[in-house]
């Protein structure tokens, strides 16, 4: 009988077998759709957070593009190649520096990251303030808006005033939401944005102080941003500048986010691995159960081939399920939370069905069912139709045929090497991407 | 006697258990003509059950020959044994071993469908109109009684229609009535489809309307009960 035709008739067996319906089958069930779900579920928030990257990534950057240099400001010449392709330029300082309260108890000093804006800023998104009032207003006049809990730690109001270097400052608001802040990098202390014309005498932007500059582009529509930032590299590299741009405007995070996820779904292998083992025993146990109508199969003629098949395709059925229920967890988990976790995550997130995660779950689950039902599967051989009249199970052998070590090795070298290379493509996704600024 | 269907030489079994190795059979030899029907009656443990088991190919001999249609059952692997008694032996066993997950029909069907025989369901249905359960075709058997769970076991190894019949003590589970029934339809089939039966029974009776009787005891080939059945 050819491979098909034994297909055929296990797939008739195991369609009347499966009527025997899903008791017994509960924990294997369990243990691989709670396993899937995690993974998927893992996956399903990296994807959003990371889409979130890409489709918010000019807004976490500030701009469409950023040339950055270290301890000076751009000189003419720069600055005019930079006018010359953006349709508008702001330019901004980030240092860090001490904020110094004078009061009648002594002096409160407290570190805090500076940034100083121009009245471009900010190129896309909004600044929040408590009280609200435009960022205009609260800048003029030496005005200076800080982050709460910096005011907090010094016990300063709207209102109230502060030193930055020699430089009297008033609080005019708090600052609430700072659109280009997770695109910064590493900060020291709490955000105090000022004006930049506002610090021409505070003595903290001297040559030899160190300080960052950050030109950020907003670019014409058409823009080819690999021709630009081959361009911006070839103008900067000699000259120290730095470029980035809104393909990949918060690498940080995205590697951060990258790196957190292969973490936890190395976590979540491991659970599907612990699962496994239960898996692996629920199918011991269902087939114990089959030992007599297996014998009764092998009395009528059935060849081993045909038995295997038949419980193969069996527990494929099964490992669907399981495998199906765990995806749709998954996969509405995740988007059922989305309102919470949008508000909790530090980054944007766009919450939506992401095909691969769900897709990487799929095969996790598929190979570590596999793993962990060849070798019982593999046992049916050993059940001979003596087993009918009296246990003849006695020399089943502790190994099974080498066919099924040899698969069982090769499916498990496949799922360490689905998760390496998923993760490894995962990480890459964090880097620049090609393409046009806008379609 | 003409080339027997199934010959024994000098055959032996033994099993490794708990408490050792356990000598079942010693040296049986004997023949079964094609066509005839053998009883094996002896008392309980003289080795009927393992010696049927022995001519199925169902165990193997740790010692002599046992040949089937002049193949030496010993010499084919379990899957070579397996396609044999699917196109050659139909086997009754006393507690019906029908595969609770399917239907009379489907049961019956099972070794047809393992021969790759496309009408399959047609003749499994004609078979069990055969034993009289035609209108229980769609009733698993836990919805039937012991008697005709043994009718559709029936069924289902004559359905093939094999050389050989190997029935191991078929009434055991059932009332006399019941028991009489199905031994007058073993009967019926066998002479209908013209297999050559062996039958393991406990009673005297019943192995009285075989051709010829072997009486086993411990093991061994009763001397009067081979006269008997050569």
């Amino acid at each position: 009988m050819s491979l098909a035709t034994d297909t055929a008739s296990a797939a008739r067996f195991a369609r009347r077998e499966l009527r025997g319906g899903l008791r017994g089958f509960r924990i294997f069930l369990a243990c691989l759709a709670l396993g899937v779900a995690a993974i998927a579920g893992i996956g399903m928030v990296r994807a959003s957070i990371q889409m979130g990257l890409e489709e918010k990534g000019a807004e976490l950057l500030g701009g469409d593009a950023e040339v950055r240099f270290t301890y000076r400001f751009a000189e003419a010449e720069e600055r005019a190649w930079m006018a010359a392709r953006a349709t508008k330029v702001s330019e901004i300082t980030d240092f860090r520096s001490m904020v110094v309260v004078d009061g009648p108890e002594g002096t409160e000093r407290a570190l805090t990251q500076i940034k100083s804006v121009d009245t471009a800023y900010p190129l896309l998104g909004a600044v929040t303030l408590a009280p609200d009032m435009p960022l205009d207003q609260a800048l003029a006049d030496h005005g200076a808006v800080m982050a709460p809990v910096l005011a907090d730690r010094l016990g300063l109001e709207p209102g109230d005033n502060f030193r930055l270097g020699t430089q009297d400052f008033t609080l005019s608001a708090l600052l609430m939401v700072e659109p280009d802040n997770a695109g910064g990098g590493f900060s020291l202390g709490p955000r105090t944005l000022v004006r930049t014309d506002a610090l021409t005498d505070s003595g903290l932007l001297q040559p030899g102080t160190l300080f960052e500059t950050h030109y950020r582009l907003q670019l014409p529509a058409d823009t080819n941003l690999d021709t630009l930032e081959t361009e911006a590299r070839a103008r900067f590299t000699e000259t120290g500048g730095r470029w980035r741009d809104a393909r990949n405007g918060a690498p940080g995070i995205g590697r951060f986010v990258d790196r957190l996820s292969n973490f936890l779904i190395l976590v979540g292998l491991s659970g599907l691995a612990v699962g496994g083992v239960g898996v692996s025993a629920a199918v011991r146990a269902y087939l114990a159960t089959k030992t007599s109508v297996i014998a009764t199969l092998r009395t009528l003629g059935a060849t081993r081939r045909v038995i295997f098949l038949t419980y193969f395709l069996q527990i494929g059925v099964l490992s669907l399920v399981g495998i199906t229920i765990g995806l749709a967890l998954g996969a509405i988990v995740p988007l059922a939370l989305a309102p919470l976790l949008q508000s909790q995550l530090p980054v944007p997130a766009v919450f939506a069905l992401h095909a691969q995660p769900l897709a990487e779950a799929a095969l996790y689950g598929a190979l570590t069912a596999l793993i962990f039902t060849l070798w019982p599967l593999a046992r049916t051989e050993d059940i001979r139709p003596a087993t009918l009249f009296r246990d003849a199970m006695g020399g089943a052998r502790l190994l099974p045929h080498w066919p099924y070590v040899a698969t069982t090795l090769l499916l498990t070298a496949a799922l360490l090497g689905a998760a390496a290379l998923f993760s490894d493509f995962s990480g890459s996704r964090s880097g620049p991407r090609a393409g046009s600024l806008r379609p | 006697m003409t080339d027997p269907v199934l010959s024994l030489k000098d055959v032996h079994l033994a099993l490794d258990g708990n408490a050792g190795r356990v000598e079942i059979l010693h040296g049986i030899t004997l023949d079964v003509a094609k066509g005839s029907s053998l009883g094996l009656i002896g008392p309980s443990g003289s080795g009927k059950s393992s010696l049927l088991m022995l001519m199925g190919g169902l165990e193997r001999a740790t010692g002599g020959s046992v040949t089937a249609l002049g193949q030496e059952l010993g010499a084919m692997g379990e899957d070579g044994l397996a396609r044999f008694r699917r196109d050659h032996m139909g086997v009754v066993f006393q507690s019906f071993h029908l595969i609770p997950t399917m239907t009379a029909l489907e049961n019956v069907a099972t070794p047809l469908e393992l021969a790759g025989h496309r009408d399959a369901f047609d003749r499994a249905a004609a078979e069990l109109e055969a034993v009289g359960l035609g209108h229980r075709a769609d009733h698993y058997p836990a919805q039937m009684s012991g008697g005709e769970q043994q009718r559709v076991a029936l069924a289902r190894a004559l359905a093939p229609r094999p050389a050989i019949l190997l029935a191991d003590e078929p009434t055991g589970n059932l009332d006399e009535a019941n028991g009489g029934a199905i031994m007058d339809l073993l009967f019926g089939l066998r002479d209908r489809h013209g297999a050559t039966l062996v039958l393991v029974t406990h009673a005297p009776s019943l192995a009285a309307r075989c051709d010829n009787v072997v009486r086993l005891r411990d093991g061994r080939v009763d001397d009067v009960a081979r006269e008997a059945a050569e």
